[in-house]
C-alpha cells in the first residue's frame, strides 16, 4: 500500500490522471451544460391571417419563457432560409382565414415547425406551442358556450371536464445537465480510476517494479493495493458529490451514510478492474490507449442518456458488467432521487459481485505478473 | 520516393509488432462502432415503464389508461395501490413515471360537476425519457379532455363534428425538419461514432510519434527518412492515415447503407472532404502535443481529454445556442465542431456545398498550425535529451 501511494505520488502522470483530470473535467462539463435549459429560442412566427386573435396567439408565443418570435415572415420560404442559416430553430404557421373560423365555431390548423435535430429544443418549442394553442383554444370555447346560454362555471368545466397536471419530478429546472452531470461525474470517477491504476500498472512493469514484490501473495499485495486507491479516492468523492454538487446546484438528496455504502463497492469494482488490467499491461500508455475511448460508451450503455428501452436487452446486460452501470443507477437514485439503500439493493448486489469477480480477477492475473519475474 | 517508401516500410513493421496499436486502432474502433450501432439501430424510445394508481376504477378511468398505453412512449406495467407506492416503483427504478387518477372521476363527470383531477408525475432523472412521456401524456390528457367534452356536447344535443370543433377550437400540426423519420439517433449515432474515429486518430497519432521518443528511436527514425523531419512525419502517419480511411469508411458505410440515412446534400465529395479534413486536423493537434511537450504519456493524456470533450462542445447533446458564450468560443478550438456542423449541413439539412467551406477551411487551419510546428519536432526527434521521457 505504501509503495503504491509512493509510486502515485512521486508520479506526476498519475497525478494528473488520478487528481488533476477529475478536477478538469468535474468543472468542464458542468460548465457546458450549466445553462440546463435554452431560454427564449429564436424562432418565427408565420402568421397569414394578421387579424386581433392571431396576433395574440404571436404574443403569447413571445411571452413563453421558452420561445421569443425574432421575426414575422409572409411564407414558409422565407422560414425556411430562416432555418437553413440557422436565424431560427423553430417556427408557428397560422393560415389564413384564422379568426374567421373561430367566429363562425370551425376548428382551426396551425403548423409548427421544428429543428428535428436538437431533441431538447424541440419538445420545448413544442411544449411552448402546446401551452398556448390550449390556451386560445380554452378561450374560445369559454367564449362559444357562454355564447350557447351556459353560466361561466358550467362553460369553464365543460371546456375541460378533468383538469390535469403533468409534473416533472427531481429536476427543479428541468434541465440536461441535473439529468446527465451526475452520471457524468460518477462515470469519470470509474475511468480516471483505470487509466490511473492501469497506468500504474504498465509502469511498474515496464520499471520492473513487480519484481520487488514476488515473494509476496498476490492476494495480499491485490488487497494493499486497492486499499491505497480506496483512500485516495473516497475524498475525491465526497468532494465531488459535495462541493461540485452544491456549486452547480445539483439535487442533494439521499443520506450520507447510503451514499458510503454505494461508494464503497463502486470505488472497489472500479479498483479491482483497474488492478486486473493493470497487471496485463506491459506499457505506461497502454491503459490509456485502450480505455480512454471506452467512456462514451459506458455512458451511453448504461442507459442514462440513452434510454435502456431503446437499445437491444443484450448490450444493456453486458453494459452491467461495468461497474459504472449499477453505479449510475444507484448514485442518482439516491442522490437525485432520495432513494434509500434499499430502493437501490438489486444495483448494489451487482456491485458486489464485481467486487467479487474482478478481485479475484485482479489475484488472478497479478500472480500472473509475479511469475514472469520469478 | 525510396527514402520516403523506406520510412514507410518502416513504419508498418512497427506497427505490426505492436498488439496495442492493432487493439486500439483496429479491433476497438471496430467492435465499437458495431456496438454503437446495433444499439442505436432503432432509432427511437418506446413503451417506457408507466405505472398507474388507478382509484376509480370505473370504465372512464380504465379508458383513460388505456389511451396512455397506447401511445408509442408509455407501457403501463403496473397498477400501484397508492401514490406511494407509485412514487416508490419510479424511486426503485421500475418506471419512468406514474398516473394519478383519483376517486370519483367518472362519478364526478356524470354529476355534471367538475372537480376530479388527473395527474402524472415523470422522472426527471432521465431527460430523454421525461421529455417523451410529458409530450405524450400531456397529448392524451387533452385528447381526453376532448373526447370528454365532445360528448356532453353532444348530449346536450349537438352534432358530434360541430361539438368536436368547439371541444378543439385550435389544433395543431407538428412539422420536424431535417429529421425524417423523427429519430434522434440520426443525430446521436453519427457523433458517436465519429467520436470513436477521432479519439482513434488523437491516441494513435500521438503514440506512433511520440513512441519514438520514448524508446529513444527518434533520431534512427528520421535518419531513414534521410534526415528530413517532414518526409519522416509524412511517411510515419501515410499508413495510419489509410487505415482511418478506411474506419471513417467503414462507419460511413454503416450508416448510409444499412441504417439508410439520409443524404440531401448536393455534393458528396464535401462530405469525403469533411472525414479527411477531421482525421487531418486531429492527426494535426497529436502531432502539435508531441512537438510541444516531447513527452507522449501527457500529449496522450491531453489528446485523449479534448477528443472526448469534443462531443459535449460540438453542440450535438446540448446546443450551442444555449451555451455559455465563452464556452461556444472555447468549442471553436475542437476541430470536431466543424465537422458536426459540415455533417449537419450537408447530410441532414441539405445545405448547398459552399455553406461548408468555412468548416473546411477551419479544420485546414489546425494541419497549418501543425506544420508550424513540425520543425520543433525535428529538434526534438534530433535531441537525446527528450529520450525517454514519460
Amino acid at each position: 500500500m505504501k509503495t503504491e501511494w509512493t509510486t502515485v505520488f512521486t508520479d506526476s502522470g498519475l497525478l494528473l490522471i488520478l487528481f488533476g483530470a477529475m478536477l478538469i473535467y468535474g468543472t468542464l462539463y458542468p460548465l457546458i451544460y450549466a445553462p440546463e435549459v435554452v431560454r427564449d429560442l429564436p424562432v418565427a412566427v408565420v402568421d397569414l391571417d394578421r387579424t386581433p386573435p392571431s396576433r395574440q396567439l404571436v404574443r403569447m408565443l413571445d411571452a413563453t419563457p421558452e420561445a421569443a418570435v425574432r421575426y414575422e415572415v409572409q411564407s414558409l420560404e422565407e422560414a425556411e432560409r430562416l432555418f437553413l442559416d440557422r436565424k431560427i430553430y423553430g417556427a408557428l404557421y397560422i393560415p389564413a382565414g384564422y379568426e374567421k373560423n373561430r367566429l363562425a365555431g370551425e376548428q382551426n390548423r396551425v403548423s409548427l415547425y421544428a429543428d428535428g435535430g436538437y431533441f431538447l429544443l424541440y419538445s420545448d418549442f413544442m411544449g411552448a406551442v402546446g401551452k398556448v394553442v390550449g390556451a386560445a383554444g380554452a378561450e374560445v370555447q369559454v367564449g362559444a358556450l357562454l355564447a350557447g346560454g351556459l353560466s361561466p362555471e358550467q362553460a369553464k368545466w365543460t371546456a375541460r371536464p378533468v383538469p390535469y397536471d403533468v409534473n416533472i419530478l427531481y429536476n427543479p429546472y428541468g434541465g440536461y445537465a441535473t439529468a446527465i452531470l451526475p452520471a457524468v461525474l460518477i462515470l469519470i470517477a470509474q475511468q480516471l480510476l483505470l487509466v490511473g491504476i492501469g497506468m500504474a500498472g504498465g509502469t511498474w512493469y515496464e520499471r520492473g517494479v513487480w519484481r520487488q514484490f514476488r515473494d509476496d501473495s498476490a492476494g495480499r499485495l491485490v488487497w494493499g493495493k486497492a486499499t491505497a486507491y480506496l483512500f485516495l479516492y473516497i475524498p475525491v468523492m465526497l468532494y465531488m458529490f459535495g462541493f461540485q454538487y452544491g456549486f452547480f446546484h445539483y439535487p442533494m438528496k439521499g443520506s450520507q451514510a447510503d451514499l458510503l455504502a454505494v461508494f464503497l463497492p463502486y470505488l472497489l469494482a472500479a479498483i479491482f478492474l483497474g488492478l486486473t488490467l493493470g497487471a496485463l499491461f506491459r506499457r505506461r500508455e497502454n491503459s490509456m490507449m485502450l480505455l480512454i475511448v471506452s467512456s462514451v460508451f459506458f455512458l451511453i450503455v448504461s442507459g442514462i442518456s440513452w434510454p435502456r428501452e431503446g437499445m437491444p436487452v443484450w448490450i444493456y446486460a453486458l453494459g452491467r458488467m461495468v461497474p459504472s452501470s449499477s453505479g449510475i443507477d444507484a448514485l442518482v437514485r439516491i442522490r437525485t432521487m432520495g432513494g434509500t439503500l434499499a430502493d437501490v439493493a438489486p444495483e448494489v448486489i451487482t456491485l458486489w459481485i464485481l467486487v467479487l469477480v474482478y478481485g479475484t480477477a485482479a489475484v488472478l492475473a497479478v500472480r500472473r505478473r509475479l511469475r514472469c519475474f520469478l | 520516393m525510396g527514402l520516403f517508401w523506406n520510412s514507410i516500410k518502416r513504419e508498418i513493421g512497427r506497427f505490426g509488432q505492436s498488439r496495442i496499436l492493432l487493439l486500439s486502432v483496429v479491433v476497438i474502433p471496430v467492435v465499437l462502432t458495431v456496438l454503437y450501432v446495433l444499439m442505436l439501430r432503432q432509432g427511437t424510445v418506446r413503451d417506457l415503464p408507466v405505472v398507474v394508481y388507478d382509484g376509480d376504477r370505473t370504465e372512464l378511468s380504465r379508458q383513460l389508461v388505456r389511451m396512455v398505453d397506447a401511445t408509442p412512449t408509455a407501457q403501463v406495467v403496473r397498477h400501484v395501490e397508492s401514490i406511494g407506492q407509485g412514487r416508490q416503483a419510479i424511486v426503485r427504478g421500475r418506471a419512468d413515471a406514474l398516473i394519478v387518477i383519483p376517486p370519483g372521476l367518472q362519478a364526478d363527470l356524470l354529476g355534471g360537476h367538475g372537480g376530479a383531477q388527473v395527474a402524472a408525475e415523470i422522472s426527471g432523472a432521465r431527460i430523454l425519457n421525461s421529455g417523451l412521456l410529458k409530450r405524450d401524456i400531456t397529448t392524451v390528457f387533452q385528447a381526453f379532455n376532448i373526447g370528454i367534452e365532445t360528448q356532453l356536447l353532444g348530449a346536450k344535443g349537438i352534432p358530434a363534428r360541430t361539438g368536436y370543433a368547439m371541444a378543439y377550437p385550435v389544433a395543431f400540426e407538428k412539422h420536424i425538419l431535417f429529421n425524417p423519420y423523427g429519430s434522434y439517433a440520426y443525430y446521436l449515432l453519427p457523433g458517436l461514432l465519429f467520436l470513436v474515429l477521432v479519439i482513434t486518430v488523437s491516441v494513435a497519432t500521438v503514440y506512433a510519434v511520440g513512441s519514438e521518443l520514448k524508446e529513444g528511436t527518434a533520431g534512427e527514425w528520421v535518419a531513414a527518412a534521410g534526415g528530413s523531419i517532414t518526409r519522416a512525419l509524412t511517411a510515419k502517419l501515410a499508413p495510419y492515415m489509410l487505415l482511418f480511411v478506411l474506419l471513417a469508411l467503414f462507419m460511413n458505410t454503416l450508416l448510409y447503407r444499412f441504417l439508410g440515412l439520409p443524404f440531401h446534400g448536393q455534393a458528396a465529395a464535401v462530405l469525403v472532404a469533411g472525414n479527411l479534413f477531421v482525421i487531418l486536423a486531429y492527426m494535426a493537434i497529436g502531432v502539435m502535443l508531441v512537438a510541444a511537450t516531447a513527452n507522449m504519456r501527457l500529449s496522450m493524456s491531453i489528446a485523449g481529454g479534448l477528443a472526448t470533450a469534443s462531443l459535449s462542445l460540438c453542440g450535438l447533446t446540448f446546443p450551442a445556442v444555449g451555451m455559455y458564450t465563452a464556452i461556444v468560443a472555447l468549442s471553436k478550438l475542437f476541430p470536431f465542431t466543424y465537422f458536426i456542423d459540415l455533417f449537419i449541413e450537408q447530410s441532414l439539412r441539405g445545405a448547398p456545398p459552399a455553406r461548408s467551406l468555412c468548416d473546411l477551411a477551419a479544420m485546414g487551419l489546425f494541419v497549418l498550425a501543425a506544420a508550424l510546428l513540425v520543425p520543433r519536432l525535428g529538434r526534438v526527434a534530433a535531441d537525446s535529451k527528450y529520450y525517454g521521457r514519460d
